[in-house]
């Protein structure tokens, strides 16, 4: 336990959002650093990894690239499971994708929770913003209040076209994960194993999950 | 073979009077439709390709210009007509249909390849995080080109075990061996490798071959359908979306179609099931498209289960009661069934014209994936893909290759009641299950229904007794059989020394594998 002093983390991160809002071409913009006018729509889910050092430690994001299309939310709750933090997308030039964000952040809260009941960071994206930026910059403050009002922990204007704050966004997200994660490591007893006649552990094993 | 036979026909150079009034016709037909509104578009190729190939196939018949909308509307609704009845619900929205196929996939996968299973289960990765674009998108995003052809090609005329059977088959290649798990520690790792299928690691003539022999049959996704769908009702409760039962092949669909015809406009549709050739071509594939009647006499296949009388495809296969015996053959199972009868005699005794040869030419490729060397001709037109290769007529003297030589040799040891091992224990069932399914879909009248039913839950319950004493012998007999060609296999291969390390490691697997089947069944 103790040896490894180069630590790693891995954290699980969904991107959400209406369809077409973007979240894939973000995803290839942090990950693989292009930018594709085309490409095709995501079915089910994708999946991206990046790897980032941070404070000497490593941390490996595992990016959950989601389907927009509604119907594809019957399935949500088998994707959120176990994600640390989310990425909530709307796009800056369609107002109906962002009246989507509070729809889709009640989903992600009443279908995912960390271990101490908290809901888990996320970061609000306004996306595409190299096609729509006066519109927002004038609903700055609103954008506050709605980040408060919806739980969110930060917002920015992204462009994964241009590749405007797509690292800043990452970074805040990661800062809340680590954040959020020593809280829940401070709520456990650290390093001892306390003999308990209930085994509190017995709501997240993931096997009793599948059968629910 | 049928594709040699259109090809054939396509080659021939046609009747110069029907070609140029068939191509005089071509732009007419439906011209505001986007398919057919472009001159020389997709459509109207299709289209002269299947006018003209009928008027080789009859030439005493030839070109009627009527035939030009029929054919032009079926080409239309080809598509749509499959994926409503081999794949119910699958695009609607609560993607429930798509949801049971991830458990049923499931399920078949720890018969199929148990050392797969363990290692999905072990990383938690859910069927639905993988299968959705699989099933839903039928492989097109997965696949290489020309399997995608290939594997379409067997989806349509046998219907959704094709699109089981593909996943197994990936999966097996994928995670089928502990030298290739051993790089997938984890489960990043292996969405990746499932997500993005090497083409190299696909050839599609192996990948054929190994759909054709993976012993999944309609029987057995319909047996474990009805499992799951128990499953879901205790954990999640009622579906909330009941899609229509779903069909296994063009088979089965023209069956239930023209019983529903039958029954819907009492006898106008007689010609289908006599000997006296239909007045004009087409008219029985036209009747696959929604006629109202079969709309009203589609079952839910909730209230299948609820009947206890889960019908297993041979049974959807199987002939209403009033049709004559000889429609008992079924071109469409290919060779993973044994058929009731010589495979050619009954396919002979179907007179060519009750089909058209839409219809048929569905059928018909069925046969072909063993042929690997025919497929493989055919396969250098791709551009000729669906609707065009349902001209081809039926070879009338086609014998399908013996399916038991094929499955002995490569069939792995699972023993599957209805598996090519123990191909006696079909033949009963099927007949059981004909029984039951036309119960199911003939009646209109609920009373004559339900007595029946009752008949049928008692019947069958003494039948499902002599049955599980019938599988279990067998199930006994092909694992001592089994376990025997294994050893010999395993002694070979110690001779060949630690060469095929990676297959020996299956091997074991699949022991395993098969035992927990036996487990679970």
């Amino acid at each position: 336990m103790q040896n490894n002093h180069h630590k790693e983390h891995l954290y699980k991160i969904l991107v959400i959002g209406d369809l077409g809002v973007g979240k894939t071409s973000i995803i290839k913009r942090y990950v693989h650093h292009n930018f594709s006018p085309n490409y095709r729509a995501t079915i089910g889910v994708d999946f991206a990894l990046k790897v980032l050092n941070w404070d000497q430690e490593t941390v490996r994001l595992q990016l959950w690239d989601i389907a927009g299309q509604e119907r594809f939310g019957n399935m949500t709750r088998v994707y959120y499971r176990e994600a640390m933090g989310a990425f909530i997308v709307f796009d800056v030039t369609r107002p109906a994708s962002l009246e989507a964000v509070a729809k889709w952040k009640e989903d992600l809260d009443s279908k995912l929770t960390l271990a101490n009941g908290k809901n888990v960071a996320t970061v609000l994206l306004a996306n595409k913003c190299d096609q729509g930026r006066d519109v927002l910059t004038n609903n700055g403050i609103k954008m506050e209040q709605f980040c408060q009002e919806n739980g969110f922990v930060g917002w920015y204007e992204t462009s994964a076209k241009e590749n405007i704050n797509i690292d800043e966004a990452a970074n805040c997200l990661v800062k809340h994960i680590i954040a959020s994660e020593k809280d829940l490591l401070q709520s456990e007893v650290p390093d001892t194993i306390t003999p308990q006649l209930e085994n509190d552990k017995g709501g997240t094993c993931s096997s009793c999950f599948r059968s629910q | 073979m049928k594709r040699v036979k259109q090809k054939e026909l396509e080659r021939e150079q046609g009747e110069a009077k029907w070609l140029d009034i068939i191509e005089k016709d071509l732009h007419r037909q439906f011209p505001f439709h986007e398919m057919f509104a472009a001159r020389g578009g997709h459509g109207q190729q299709d289209l002269y390709r299947i006018l003209k190939a009928y008027t080789i196939y009859r030439p005493d018949e030839g070109y009627c210009q009527a035939q030009a909308p029929v054919a032009a509307v079926l080409l239309m609704h080809m598509p749509a007509e499959i994926c409503e009845k081999y794949l119910p619900g699958y695009y609607s929205a609560g993607l429930e249909a798509i949801q049971l196929d991830g458990e049923i996939f499931f399920s078949l996968l720890r018969r199929t390849c148990p050392m797969a299973y363990r290692h999905l289960k072990k990383f938690k990765i859910d069927p639905i995080l993988y299968m959705t674009e699989w099933f839903m998108c039928i492989f097109s995003r997965t696949l290489p080109w020309s399997c995608v052809l290939r594997v379409w090609d067997m989806f349509f005329c046998e219907g959704v075990k094709i699109v089981f059977r593909v996943g197994l088959v990936l999966l097996k290649q994928m995670l089928g061996s502990v030298d290739k798990l051993r790089e997938l520690q984890g489960m990043y790792e292996t969405m990746e490798r499932l997500r993005n299928i090497s083409p190299e690691s696909v050839r599609e003539d192996i990948i054929v071959q190994e759909i054709v022999i993976l012993p999944v049959t309609e029987s057995l996704i319909e047996r474990e359908c009805s499992i799951q769908v128990r499953k879901w009702r205790e954990s999640r409760g009622e579906l909330t979306h009941q899609p229509g039962r779903r069909l296994h092949g063009t088979r089965a669909i023209y069956e239930f179609k023209r019983r529903a015809a039958s029954i819907s406009s009492g006898g106008s549709f007689s010609f289908l099931g006599s000997s006296i050739p239909p007045p004009g071509p087409l008219r029985a594939s036209s009747s696959l498209l929604s006629l109202p009647g079969f709309r009203r006499s589609r079952a839910p296949f909730l209230s299948q289960s609820k009947k206890g009388s889960f019908s297993g495809p041979s049974g959807m296969d199987g002939l209403p009661p009033q049709s004559p015996p000889v429609v008992t053959s079924n071109p469409g199972r290919g060779p993973n069934h044994k058929p009731p009868m010589p495979p050619g005699a009954g396919q002979r005794a179907i007179p060519p014209h009750i089909q058209s040869p839409l219809v048929v030419s569905a059928a018909g490729p069925s046969r072909e994936p063993a042929q690997p060397s025919e497929g493989s001709l055919a396969q250098g037109q791709p551009a000729a893909s669906a609707p065009v290769q349902s001209t081809t007529p039926p070879p009338p003297t086609t014998l399908s290759p013996s399916p038991k030589i094929v499955s002995e040799q490569i069939t792995p040891t699972i023993p599957s009641p209805t598996a090519n091992n123990s191909p006696l224990a079909l033949c009963p069932e099927s007949k059981k299950e004909a029984v039951a399914v036309a119960d199911a879909t003939t009646g209109e009248e609920e009373g004559k229904k339900k007595k029946k039913s009752k008949e049928n839950t008692k019947k069958k319950e003494k039948e499902d007794e002599k049955k599980k004493m019938k599988e279990k012998k067998e199930k006994d007999k092909a694992e001592k059989e089994r376990l025997r060609r294994e050893k010999e296999r395993l002694e070979k291969e110690k001779k060949k020394g630690g060469k095929k390390k990676d297959k020996g490691g299956g091997e074991a697997e699949d022991k395993n594998g098969a035992a927990a089947a036996k487990d679970s069944a």
